[in-house]
């Protein structure tokens, strides 16, 4: 039997993080090395003890979820990371494809699943539930997929337009002019098809442009 | 759109444009008819105007030869000597009259006594009697003339009569004209306003005295004797034109008329033979002038008036004729051009109409398009917020149940690795996540009956006080249990008057979160006073304080699910939004204060009440 993973658990809702924590030191595989509720802790935690597999939730206080894992990814390259959320819309999960996360399962899925795939990443391997194939492949059939004609400054914009924020606010945030916003604006509308602000902030909700925290 | 909201105003235009191109081009049109027509209207003019002064030049050729025609010399004299009028019978008859064409024929004695005289009116013969009144004009009128030179044809005027004065019955023995000199009378009555001939019977024609007469302004004369010349169809009895030596004046001999193929006709000439410079026609030395404006007849029909200056024996007793032609062409053409103005005047407003009509509709279709684009957008913004609503709701109620759901899943697969403490823990877990999820339901519920107005709204006295009271003893074992102090500042006596049930939901929202949102160790404080005439109730606490942003969206329905601090029940935030209504239902103000660090205050002020009275007049308002 080899040395167990050490596992860093990160979700803000009590009782799921108590039940996995729970689930994870019955497990022999796994090693619970933390369990925190915030992003930014999570960071913290991960850089301290460099686990082996590391579980976080997508929505979280502190820090987004997905910027905690491709930090980790980043800084950390042994950490392998799975994503358990009930975040399944396309931007999300377009996001976490793009920074390479190894894994994704969502939290209604049963607690057999869920030990599939912590065994599965911290092997070496992926695992992805069948959500985030189909959405992808919905994604890369879509020749109008935001994920092809929108650039990374372009979803950044849409972003901070789907959570309410003016031109100038935007231009504010992002140290450009507000007339310069407004045109990133209109080229994002014209690459969506959109015509009009209510068509494009409707978009970004449904696709799950909402501002990561 | 707004720039497609510009069309109306090019269509306006474009239709003004068209109508006044429309306008003017008819304008052009009838004034290029008009001076057309114009043209036409003058030539026909003067063609009626010379046909019917011809047809007068030969009545009054016809009077010349009857004047020729009466028995001369030695008839004549036989006639003053002897007295016998009966000589010259035969040719006082009707018949004569009619042939000759004059009214009346007048014997003069001893120039202007009165001899003899007849009229053929009505194709009848009657005795003229010495006291009617053109008698006496004419024996004036040859009275004031002097005539003493034989004469073959003079022209006095008067105001009913035009005649013609023979003074054939001179004594040649003698050798001069004596005052025994008789004179012989052709005339005929022309009245005031009188028809000019039988076949002109349009034409109207009156004397007037030249002297009173205002020559029509604007008016050109023009040459109407050399129309008489030169027309063809003037054909004077032989006699007229070639006179015979023996007879008239012209067998007197003596210097000729102003020069041979003179302007004059040769009839004029041989009678006129010894009356150099002497005017000699009644409109062959007519000078003709057409004013310019029409003028209108007793009859008030509009004619075109045609003056002429006609000379008479002596410059100074010249006269005015005036002539008033019908207008029949002219009429129509001005009807024909009216017709044009009119039609094409028709045509410019039915377009006028025509393009008000297309602007109107144009204009009601854009307002339409834009309601119909205001509504879709309404109903987008309220699919998307229920749609919204119902996502953050279903991330909300889910969260906390995956987590009863794997705590099941676990004690089901290793009900033996739970320690009794781990159990109360979990135990303790759930309930808490039940009670929030409860109340979260709750919060829907009512929310939900708020928008489709089916939470019932039943006004009673509330004692503010005592409320405010149970509902904070409701959370003291909550916050025991956060390690949070919950302090209470209540006024007592505070009465409102407005639903319970919606003021113990606002207060237990605010108390809750104040709860929650306070870290271990801090304070929450709930104050109710009276302020000028509000009861103002306070919830302090000391946690973080929110940032500018989110209090800038407190009261909104939130986007997506708010990231919270522990068992994600109470994210979707729209307890603050069911406050805020509930509160405004109340006839209140829900206010939040907040500094960051130093905590937040939500603050409900309601109009104090002591009774119903007021408060139902308001809600049934």
């Amino acid at each position: 039997m080899e040395k167990p993973w050490q596992t860093v658990l990160v979700e803000d809702q009590a009782l799921l993080r108590n039940v996995l924590a729970k689930a994870i030191r019955l497990d022999e595989k796994f090693e619970l090395a933390a369990d925190v509720e915030d992003g930014l802790e999570g960071k913290k935690v991960c850089e301290e003890l460099v686990p082996d597999l590391l579980i976080t939730d997508i929505h979280l206080p502190g820090m987004d979820g997905v910027e905690l894992a491709a930090h980790v990814l980043k800084k950390l390259p042994t950490v392998r990371v799975l994503a358990l959320t009930n975040m399944k819309d396309p931007f999300t999960l377009n996001r976490l494809q793009e920074i390479g996360i190894h894994g994704y399962v969502e939290k209604d899925q049963p607690l057999e699943i869920l030990e599939e795939a912590m065994v599965e990443v911290a092997s070496g391997r992926t695992y992805f539930t069948a959500t985030i194939m189909s959405s992808q492949a919905r994604l890369s059939e879509d020749p109008h997929a935001f994920s092809k004609v929108l650039s990374a400054r372009d979803q950044e914009i849409l972003c901070l337009v789907a959570s309410g924020a003016t031109s100038k606010a935007i231009g504010e945030k992002l140290d450009l002019s507000r007339r310069s916003v407004e045109t990133y604006r209109y080229r994002i509308m014209k690459k969506l098809g959109l015509r009009s602000s209510a068509e494009l902030v409707d978009y970004a909700y449904k696709n799950g442009f909402t501002k990561p925290n | 759109m707004r720039v497609e909201d510009q069309k109306p105003i090019y269509i306006t235009l474009a239709g003004v444009c068209l109508a006044g191109i429309l306008v003017s081009a008819s304008y052009w049109l009838s004034r290029t008819l008009t001076k057309r027509f114009e043209g036409f209207r003058d030539d026909y003019t003067m063609q009626q105007a010379f046909s019917a002064v011809r047809e007068v030049f030969q009545v009054d050729i016809g009077m010349i030869r009857f004047a020729r025609s009466v028995p001369m010399r030695e008839e004549s004299r036989r006639f003053a000597e002897s007295g016998e009028k009966a000589s010259l019978d035969p040719l006082f008859n009707v018949t004569n009259a009619e042939s000759y064409g004059f009214d009346f024929a007048m014997i003069f004695k001893n120039g202007a006594e009165f001899d003899l005289g007849y009229s053929f009116a009505d194709g009848l013969k009657s005795d003229v009697i010495a006291s009617e009144g053109y008698v006496d004009d004419i024996s004036i009128a040859l009275n004031q003339r002097e005539i003493n030179r034989p004469t073959g044809l003079i022209i006095p005027s008067g105001d009913r009569i035009c005649f013609l004065y023979a003074s054939p019955m001179r004594d040649r023995g003698v050798g001069r004209w004596g005052p025994r000199a008789s004179g012989f009378v052709v005339g005929r009555w022309v009245s005031d306003r009188g028809a000019l001939s039988d076949n002109y019977p349009e034409f109207t024609v009156q004397f007037l005295p030249a002297d009173g007469f205002v020559w029509p302004e604007k008016s050109e004369p023009f040459d109407f004797t050399s129309v008489l010349r030169d027309s063809n169809s003037l054909r004077l009895p032989p006699e007229l034109m070639d006179d015979g030596p023996g007879r008239g004046g012209r067998t007197r001999g003596g210097p000729r008329g102003p020069g041979g193929g003179g302007p004059l006709p040769r009839f004029l000439e041989g009678l006129l033979a010894e009356q150099q410079g002497v005017p000699s026609g009644l409109l062959a030395e007519a000078r003709f002038f057409q004013a310019e404006e029409p003028m209108a007849d007793s009859a008030g029909a509009m004619r075109t008036q045609l003056v002429a200056k006609v000379g008479g024996i002596l410059p100074e007793e010249s006269l005015a004729i005036q002539l008033l032609l019908p207008r029949d062409l002219s009429d129509a053409v001005d009807s024909s051009i009216r017709l044009v103005q009119w039609t094409s005047g028709g045509i410019a407003f039915l377009i006028c109409l025509f393009t008000f009509a297309v602007v109107r509709e144009i204009h009601r279709r854009r307002i339409a398009e834009v309601d119909l684009v205001v509504s879709n957008d309404e109903l987008r913004d309220s699919n998307e917020k229920k749609d919204r609503l119902l996502s953050i709701i279903a991330h909300d109620l889910r969260a906390p149940l995956s987590g009863v759901v794997n705590l099941a899943g676990l004690m089901l697969k290793a009900p033996e690795s739970f320690t009794a403490d781990e159990i109360r823990a979990f135990a303790t877990d759930i309930q808490g996540t039940s009670k929030r999820l409860t109340e979260l339901l709750e919060n829907l519920l009512n929310w939900a009956r708020l928008q489709i107005g089916k939470l019932p709204y039943v006004p009673v006295a509330i004692d503010v006080s005592k409320m405010v009271h149970q509902v904070v003893l409701l959370f003291d074992s909550t916050a025991r249990q956060k390690d949070v102090e919950l302090g209470l500042e209540v006024a007592d006596g505070l009465q409102i008057v407005g639903d319970q049930e919606m003021l113990r939901t606002v207060l237990r929202n605010l108390i809750g979160n104040a709860i929650q949102y306070t870290s271990k160790g801090g304070l929450v404080i709930v104050s109710a006073s009276l302020t000028g005439g509000f009861v103002a109730i306070r919830v302090k606490n000391s946690g973080e304080g929110l940032s500018q942003e989110r209090l800038d969206t407190l009261f909104e329905l939130p986007s997506r699910p708010v990231a919270n601090d522990g068992d994600g029940s109470r994210g979707a935030g729209f307890g603050l939004v069911l406050c805020r209504e509930l509160v405004e239902r109340l006839e209140g103000h829900l206010a939040v204060d907040s500094k960051e660090d130093e905590g937040t205050v939500f603050t409900v002020c309601i109009p104090e009440r002591l009774d119903l009275s007021g408060t139902q007049r308001l809600s049934r308002n």
